[in-house]
């Protein structure tokens, strides 16, 4: 407590008083003007309206109601040190609303240029067929329940969408983008943050230049790719899932589409994935569980592990071990095995009727210890290689094993 | 794969397009089923022998035609090329763009361009008719950080401990004006001196006139008063308390009530004030605790006289909103007391002036000098005079050396600023002087005596230093005029 009770004391001293301290205090008060536009559009046909916004920079909500009614709520905060000045601020910066009836536009133009003192807030309901194109200087964005196609840029900011039915652009400069409950197109890109997308049915395409992506419960393809961050999938169903990460892992989970995945510098972990996968990193792991369809595995670096493969697999690594379990899944005619490790071991588990044709080669090692199969097998040895050469049942699929300065192990299953 | 992702980063510009038809091939004899779509940040371009029956909007992309327009084009936030050759029969909408039409273009349909960046030019719709007026609300929302603090009833810390009254703690500091927009306002400070074991507060009630420039207050209190504020802040008095059981104030109780009214004119403020109250003494707390030098003596009250007074104060004080130690500037400070009576001593007028200049010569390097001076007719009571030595006044000699109902005080310093060292650190080097009188011996324009009678010494100061405040000092000070020894000081504020 003793020596407690100086720094509490310390810690005053930045509030300590100062004769003249007062003068120094932010003389601007804080003022806040609100202007309310609301009026009906035209239904009668079926054309939707379009809102356009441009020149802003702020916070903007967008929300689909139905009906016919464009309500658009632009508040101002303003600090000044007086009202006089403030007021001016406000009328000189305020946006100006138009409505061109002949082709269903709505327009909202900012001042283009800000005091630096002042601040933008935009609350805006529409019906909810309204088509939106919205370009901000900086500011979130969120955007709730509208079936019109939408287009929303912002220059610093996070996006946010829910509940969305068109296409959808969505840009942002710095910021992240979450879409929730969508459907449609979503076309998505940021510079500087993450993008998450759940919920949707439609096609998901994002872009990151530097975070991470999270797909997840998506019924549609996916094309996503980031230069600075992590890919996660979970609960796709599409066909075609493609995605490339410059610097960072990817995990999939239960995913039902053809898998594209590559990164340059880290692990590919995908588990329960109905579709084949073709999947390359530059320096990491790949761990692949539950596969129905085939593999194409590289790495340049690492370790390939694969747990109940039910097609076919090419694998490779630069430098590592590979393990495959392989299930005989008699829906799919390839089961062809295809395995190069430049710098490791090899482990391979078949079902013990599993007819194929085995060859394998471990080059650089004289020993016939080198190769352990639990089936029959003939070794040849020769001056810096040894192989090794079965044939199961009919011999009906080529099982090609290559390593250097390792080991090859083929074990029955019992499947 | 690589090539893939290359190609879908191009798609991602267009996909709200991946349904769009090639018009390349359609037979002219057959029109075919209109398409709407609306394109964003992308540019189109409807080649020499396209033509395009569709119903599109272009959002942030230019539309450039070269062929046949027989549907409807709205084009927002971009510009419409329309080259030598094309036929329009269709419409085309520019929202915010300009329409450049070159010769031979042939335009049977529509062509409706608005762009409000250059005025208005909507050709079809006029704009006023289309403007909307919306309803608006303009108010204010909260004053600012200076009106939402009273210089009238500033905050008083927390935290105050010295040889009177010992601990004070003051929780309760409270201002009600309905969030900061009534001019009206209700402070109320109130704390427990331990020592005393009694309150110590202070309830104010101010009302704000002529754009919160005149402020007319009331006030009831009982809190200690002191001369000597200019020496240090009050916080730092406390510390020095509780670290080395020493005070460098002279204080004594006052109750009562005050009125008076304010002047705000930004950089300037005068405060006059009415005082009705009671003065006494508040006696040393001996058994003051310390965590260093718990041996030390405590410095005796000066003879405080007490009972009722009234007298009449005015403070003026003028400082620029940029004031600050490390750049030029000026700021000032002037106080002034006519005792009306008093129950204990004579009426007397004591007044005390204070300018604080700061000369910036090079960046980094500043020159501050602090001019104090006081006088006062009547006979002042002891427990009022001036006093010079020791911390805040003239450094290395003892607290109050010299007292008298006259002094002078000039303190000057280099400043090394961060700026200059290139560091966190700040070098100072200073020089103070100083001399309290009576009136009788000379006076205050006898500069010749005062400098003859005066006291001075030199010192150097380091310390660290962040960009808003300075985090601690040690000065180290000796002196002059035969005296040969050195003192040292840790400070955690600027000398002055």
């Amino acid at each position: 407590m003793n020596k407690l009770l100086p720094v509490l004391i310390l810690s005053q001293l930045v509030i300590g008083q100062e004769i003249l301290q007062h003068f120094n205090l932010d003389k601007r008060n804080h003022y806040i003007g609100t202007t309310t536009y609301e009026f009906e559009v035209d239904d009668s046909n079926s054309d939707s309206w379009t809102l356009n916004i441009e020149e802003i920079k702020g916070d903007i909500s967008f929300s689909g109601e139905p009906g016919n009614i464009i309500q658009i709520t632009e508040e101002v905060s303003i600090w000044a040190s007086s009202g006089m000045k403030a007021k001016s601020i406000f009328d000189d910066y305020r946006a100006r609303v138009i409505q061109l009836e002949d082709v269903r536009i709505v327009k909202l133009t900012g001042a283009g240029e800000w005091q630096a003192r002042s601040a933008f807030e935009y609350s805006i309901i529409v019906p909810i067929s309204t088509n939106i194109g919205v370009k901000t200087a900086g500011g979130d964005i969120y955007v709730n329940r509208i079936t019109g196609e939408i287009s929303m840029t912002t220059m610093g900011g996070d996006i946010e969408g829910m509940h969305l039915t068109g296409k959808t652009y969505a840009r942002t400069s710095g910021g992240d983008i979450e879409i929730d409950h969508s459907e449609g197109i979503l076309a998505l890109k940021t510079s500087g943050g993450d993008i998450i997308v759940q919920q949707i049915a439609g096609e998901v395409g994002a872009n990151t230049s530097g975070g991470d992506i999270e797909v997840e419960s998506v019924q549609g393809n996916v094309f996503v790719q980031t230069s600075g961050g992590d890919l996660t999938f979970e609960d796709i169903v599409g066909t075609k899932l493609v995605g490339s990460t410059s610097g960072g892992s990817i995990d999939a989970n239960r995913i039902q589409a053809d898998m594209d995945v590559q990164t340059s510098g880290g692990d590919i972990e995908v588990q329960d994935l109905a579709g084949s996968i073709k999947a390359e990193t530059s320096g990491g792991d790949i761990e692949v569980d539950d596969i129905l369809g085939n593999a194409n595995l590289i790495t340049d670096g690492g370790d390939v592990d694969v747990d109940q493969l039910h097609g076919s697999i090419r694998a490779k690594t630069s430098a590592g071990n590979i393990e495959i379990v392989k299930i005989w899944n008699k829906k799919f005619d390839n089961h062809d095995i295809d395995v190069i490790n430049q710098y490791g071991s090899i482990y391979i588990n078949i079902p013990d009727d599993f007819p194929s044709q085995i060859n394998a080669v471990v080059e650089n090692e004289i020993s016939s210890n080198v190769i352990d199969c639990d089936f029959p097998i003939e070794i040849e040895k020769r001056f810096d290689e040894v192989k090794g050469k079965s044939v199961i049942g009919e011999g009906t699929y080529n099982i090609k094993l290559r390593t250097s300065h390792g080991t090859i192990t083929i074990e029955k299953g019992t499947e | 794969m690589a090539r893939k992702i290359i190609i879908f980063t191009l798609l991602l510009g267009v996909l709200p397009l991946i349904a769009q038809n090639s018009n390349t091939e359609i037979d002219q004899e057959k029109r075919p089923a209109q398409v709407e779509e609306t394109k964003f940040f992308g540019d189109y371009i409807i080649d020499k022998n396209d033509i395009n029956y569709d119903k599109v909007r272009i959002v942030g992309g230019d539309l450039t035609v070269y062929g046949r327009i027989e549907g409807q084009f709205t084009v927002i936030g971009g510009d419409i090329y329309i080259k030598a050759g094309s036929i329009i029969n269709g419409r085309i909408v520019a929202i915010g763009g300009t329409v450049h039409k070159e010769d031979g273009a042939e335009i049977n349909g529509k062509i409706i361009e608005t762009n409000i960046s250059k005025g208005l030019s909507y050709k079809e719709t006029n704009y006023e008719s289309n403007g909307l007026e919306g309803k608006t609300d303009f108010e204010l929302k909260e004053r600012s950080w200076y009106s939402r603090r009273s210089w009238i009833h500033p905050k008083t810390s927390w935290f105050i401990y010295n040889r009177n009254e010992g601990l004070v703690i003051t929780p309760f500091n409270f201002k009600w004006d309905r969030r900061s927009l009534s001019n009206l306002r209700l402070n109320l400070s109130a704390g427990w001196r331990f020592s005393q074991e009694t309150i110590t507060g202070r309830i104010t009630l101010e009302t704000y006139l002529i754009n919160r420039r005149v402020i007319l207050f009331g006030s009831g209190f009982r809190q200690s008063q002191t001369d000597d504020f200019y020496r240090l802040p009050e916080l730092e008095n406390s510390l020095a308390g509780i670290l080395g059981r020493q005070d460098f104030y002279d204080r004594w109780d006052e109750t009562g009530f005050e009125g008076g009214l304010g002047l705000d004119l930004n950089w300037i403020r005068i405060k006059a004030t009415y005082v009705s109250a009671t003065q006494d003494s508040i006696p040393v707390d001996n058994g003051l605790w310390t965590v260093f030098h718990d041996s030390r003596l405590l410095r005796p009250n000066l003879p405080i006289l007490a009972g009722d007074f009234e007298s009449a104060r005015v403070t003026f004080a003028f400082k620029p909103r940029n004031f600050d130690p490390y750049n030029s500037g000026i700021a000032l400070y002037a106080t002034g007391e006519q005792i009306i009576s008093a129950e204990a001593y004579d009426k007397f007028q004591r007044f005390m002036g204070m300018a604080i200049c700061g000369l910036e010569i090079t960046r980094g390097v500043v020159i501050r000098t602090r001019v104090l001076a006081g006088t006062s007719t009547g006979t002042l009571p002891e427990f009022r005079y001036f006093g010079v030595g020791g911390l805040g006044s003239i450094a290395a000699y003892p607290y109050k050396l010299q007292t008298g109902d006259q002094f002078a005080q000039i303190n000057g310093e280099f400043v090394f600023a961060p700026d200059f060292i290139d560091s966190d650190w700040t070098i100072i080097i200073f020089a103070d002087a100083g001399n309290a009188w009576m009136r009788d011996e000379y006076d205050l324009t006898d500069i010749d005596s005062i400098i003859e009678n005066g006291k001075s010494s030199v010192g150097i100061g380091l310390g660290s230093t962040d960009s808003d405040d300075v985090n601690w000092r040690i000065n180290i000070a000796r002196p002059l005029g035969g005296l040969d020894y050195w003192e040292s000081t840790i400070r955690i504020n600027f000398n002055f």
